[in-house]
């Protein structure tokens, strides 16, 4: 374990320059060191330490234990042997454990920006940047969109007062690029809503949705094909839809056709195709392009079981390679094995945000108070 | 704004919807041909002997203001209904909606463009000469494209709040076409009435259209400018009104 005397003059270098462009030597040796035993990268290693160092700074009594804590806080589920050890070392040191888990998303937030600040090199590119969003819903209970209703109702004074629900309270939110988010909540708390505040279809009531690179929804499989079109001029439609142009449609028709099995149906109507083809279709589509974003809504594997093997894969792959991915899914274990960080939304706010295990733990535990209807189709284990 | 990727999907979506309107039928793109055609030798038929001594080429009038009317309720029409059409598409993928608005403008148009051409071999046939002033026709056209638009935009965001302004609109079109002299000429219209004709911009166009086209006359340069004046007004007042409401319109499918 590193020694206190690293730690205590590392924090006071960056403590005493705040514009230090370089990083001192034993700032490195601690990372180094860090990496290795926790048998991460050091990158991450890095941001770890500084993070840590950021806590103590808003929190005058910074001790090496306290960063050790913090360290061990953030990479036990990175290293399921160390754990232990770690346990039992913060079993011994808990007097120094600020707890100020509530505060801790808001905390995250303001490291990046100071880090970025201190090390130019500290490179985390931010992906999909969500500022205050709020949004409402108009719930009317009476049927009132003709002008008939509207107008009589107007004049006998019987018009029903809209429902206000507000889907989304105050959500702000740094993903950044590579890493994999799962949403998980009861129905109802928002996941959806959210997605599609992210993809830009919906648009928040206030607040900024700041995304960078290309995003590529997976809401739903074959948004607009039209059933009187056969499987190849699909392809071209739907695609369209999906934002490809034509010259990487043309170059990529063969590996869509053959990815999706259908060769010997293409040239008809798909009006005359199973439901299993089309999903099959609709997702060779949709995961032909390699995005920058991955936005999956419950979607993973479609077909028979070959091809949802296949569909799976291939979303594995995709996901892979630097790719952003968030994913709602109502299957706790997916998310478990996808995602590094999972956000648990409840009736529209983030309730918990984190590490995957730790958050799934936490909600799972949680779930046994819920009612029946917030937890139908959700699947736990 | 525009870019690559918007074209295509203006593209396909044109080709959509021309495959939509004549889909299962033999005839196809025909149709477009067949049908102002039996319109026309119908209302030839009936009134080319009532209208003889007030109208020159009874068929020629007829189909240049059918032409034009059905261009404008067609293409008002179908913009109307885009939105809540391509309601699944919108509700899952972040595409341009105004990109599908212009695609059914667009296809539209292009279904304009060919009862046009019956248009020119009915005069043809008719041996009606073609006055040199049938070049200016196109603006007369261009101020309607303007208008179609314009109108489109607004009443595809109206169509998502209110329903029944599909119904409404349908009436208003009926109404259109008999304010529109189409098949009759404006001077059987009685004297006091003159002024509410004026009040139908579709009208205007129709008329510009027939001086420009048939008779070789060119109309005040002041009428044609402000029919683009009126077509313009409503066309920024219809992309104001989009722009406003065209991702609150998301929120009601």
């Amino acid at each position: 374990m590193s020694s206190e005397k690293d730690t205590t003059h590392f924090k006071k270098t960056i403590q005493n320059n705040p514009n230090n462009k370089k990083i001192p030597k034993q700032q490195d040796k601690l990372i180094t060191q860090i990496a290795i035993k926790y048998n991460i990268s050091p990158d991450k290693a890095k941001k770890l330490v500084l993070e840590a160092i950021y806590d103590g700074k808003n929190n005058s009594n910074l001790t090496n234990k306290t960063l050790k804590n913090k360290i061990s806080q953030d990479t036990t589920h990175l290293k399921p042997k160390t754990p232990n050890i770690i346990i039992q070392s913060n079993e011994k040191n808990n007097e120094n454990i600020t707890s100020d888990n509530s505060q801790q998303p808001k905390k995250q937030q303001d490291i990046d920006s100071i880090l970025s600040d201190i090390i130019p090199t500290y490179e985390q590119k931010l992906s999909i940047e969500l500022q205050n969003i709020n949004l409402t819903f108009e719930i009317t209970h009476d049927k009132m969109d003709t002008l008939k209703e509207t107008f009589i109702r107007t004049i006998t004074k019987t018009k029903s007062k809209n429902i206000k629900f507000q889907a989304l309270k105050n959500i702000n939110l740094k993903i950044y690029k590579g890493e994999k988010i799962g949403i998980i909540g009861y129905n109802g708390a928002g996941k959806s809503t959210l997605l599609k505040v992210i993809t830009g279809i919906y648009p928040p009531d206030s607040g900024k949705v700041i995304t960078y690179g290309k995003i590529s929804p997976l809401l739903s499989l074959g948004a607009g094909f039209d059933l009187n079109y056969s499987g190849r001029k699909n392809i071209y439609l739907n695609g369209a839809v999906l934002g490809y142009d034509k010259e990487f449609l043309k170059e990529k028709e063969r590996e869509i056709i053959e990815f999706s099995e259908l060769e010997e149906f293409i040239d008809i109507p798909i009006k005359n195709y199973s439901s299993g083809m089309l999903a099959k279709l609709g997702f060779s589509i949709a995961s032909i392009v390699q995005p920058d974003i991955l936005i999956v809504d419950e979607i993973l594997g479609v077909g028979d079981v070959s091809f949802r093997k296949k569909s799976n894969d291939k979303m594995k792959s995709l996901m892979d390679s630097g790719t952003t991915v968030i994913l709602v899914s109502h299957t706790i274990n997916q998310i478990r094995e996808i995602c590094d960080k999972a956000i648990w939304i409840d009736k529209g706010t983030i309730r918990e945000i984190g590490e995957v295990n730790e958050v799934c733990d936490n909600y799972i535990k949680d779930s046994e108070n819920a009612s029946k209807e917030e937890i139908a189709n959700i699947q736990f284990k | 704004m525009i870019n690559k990727e918007k074209l295509f999907l203006l593209e396909e979506i044109v080709k959509k919807n021309f495959a939509a309107k004549y889909k299962d039928s033999y005839l196809g793109i025909l149709w477009s041909v067949i049908k102002p055609l039996l319109i026309m030798i119908l209302l030839t038929i009936i009134f080319s002997t009532l209208f003889a001594r007030r109208v020159e080429n009874y068929p020629v009038f007829f189909l240049s203001g059918k032409c034009i009317y059905d261009f404008f309720s067609a293409g008002t029409t179908l913009t109307m209904n885009t939105i809540k059409y391509n309601k699944n598409i919108l509700k899952t993928t972040p595409a341009p909606k105004y990109i599908f608005l212009l695609g059914g403008v667009i296809s539209e148009f292009l279904n304009f463009i060919i009862t046009l051409i019956i248009l020119i071999a009915v005069m043809i046939v008719a041996r009606v000469s073609f006055p040199n002033t049938i070049i200016f026709s196109v603006l007369p056209i261009a101020s309607l494209l303007i208008m179609i638009t314009g109108i489109g935009l607004t009443l595809s965001i109206l169509r998502m709040y209110y329903t029944d302004i599909e119904h409404l609109w349908s009436v208003a079109l009926l109404m259109g076409m008999y304010a529109s002299a189409i098949f009759y000429p404006m001077d059987i219209i009685p004297e006091p009435y003159h002024g509410y004709l004026i009040l139908n911009p579709v009208f205007w166009i129709i008329n510009q259209f027939r001086s420009l086209a048939l008779y070789g006359t060119i109309p005040d340069l002041l009428y044609i400018i402000n029919s683009f004046l009126i077509s313009l007004i409503l066309l920024i007042f219809g992309i104001i009104i989009f722009k406003k409401f065209e991702k609150q319109v998301t929120m009601k499918f």
